[in-house]
């Protein structure tokens, strides 16, 4: 029981570096294929951290759908397009100063949460599927609506009809 | 047992990351890819929130998954968004986008 709770801590600290190294070269790589690929690697990293809360659907869906297609769909048109110096604007203390606001407002919303444990027992898949369909079929439609127009729109560009 | 301390302090330190990217570049896919840190942050932290109590779990699961699904269709429209921008202006700064608009 130990060895397991101290593989899980092991493997969140060490995808929580992952995670924090990734975001930190998708944000300072020069390169935009290098830093889309650091993209996919955060996104892998995620899908860790959400199977180690308890939601190895959700990981796989990320997987799968986010990392598999999303950030591969940035990788290919990254490398479609001619590379741009990275241009920096000039406002690095606003930029700080925002940033730190945002994480003490973040913070002190969610700080009631801190001393939890997670909840890691499963979902019934039934059960989710009769949540979506019956409670949330409106934010399903939506999303079905949403991927129909990406794929026009996505046809269209590829046959140059813009 | 890791705490959902640290997965909050993950998910700020994340969502730090991305706003220094989406504040201070020009470049509109690096734009789009800082907004996507922050979006992998919002979503680590939504599930974080579901994770506190058995209740909240089916439904974590089913707003992460629509997140996710409205994401990938997000980074879909706006990177046709860039490709046709680049073609039609030969450039990705949204300086020089903006600058020639009308």
């Amino acid at each position: 029981m130990s060895l397991l709770i101290n593989l899980t801590t092991l493997t969140f600290l060490l995808t929580a570096a992952l995670a924090l190294i990734s975001a930190a070269l998708v944000v300072g790589h020069r390169s935009l294929v290098y830093a889309a690929f650091f993209l996919d690697i955060l996104g892998t990293a995620n899908a860790i951290l959400f199977a180690l809360l308890g939601f190895p659907l959700v990981a796989v869906f990320q997987l799968t759908v986010y990392v598999g297609s999303a950030v591969t769909f940035i990788l290919f048109s990254v490398v479609m397009l001619k590379e741009v110096p990275g241009l920096t604007v000039p406002i690095r203390e606003f930029a700080i100063v925002t940033i730190v606001l945002t994480v003490l407002a973040l913070a002190g919303i969610f700080y009631s949460a801190t001393a939890i444990q997670p909840v890691v027992e499963t979902v019934e898949l039934s059960e989710l599927a009769s949540l979506v369909v019956h409670k949330y079929w409106f934010a399903l439609l939506l999303s079905i609506l949403s991927m129909a127009t990406t794929l026009i729109e996505a046809i269209t560009l590829a046959r140059r009809e813009v | 047992m890791v705490t959902l301390f640290w997965y909050v302090v993950v998910a700020l330190l994340l969502t730090g990351i991305g706003l220094y990217g989406l504040l201070t570049r020009r470049n509109i896919i690096r734009m789009l890819i800082s907004i996507e840190v922050i979006f992998n942050a919002a979503l680590l932290l939504l599930l974080v929130m579901a994770s506190m109590s058995a209740a909240y779990k089916p439904t974590g699961v089913v707003l992460g998954l629509l997140a996710i699904s409205l994401a990938s269709a997000e980074v879909g429209v706006v990177v046709s968004i860039a490709i046709l921008m680049f073609r039609l202006k030969r450039s990705l700064d949204v300086y020089e986008i903006m600058e020639s608009r009308g």
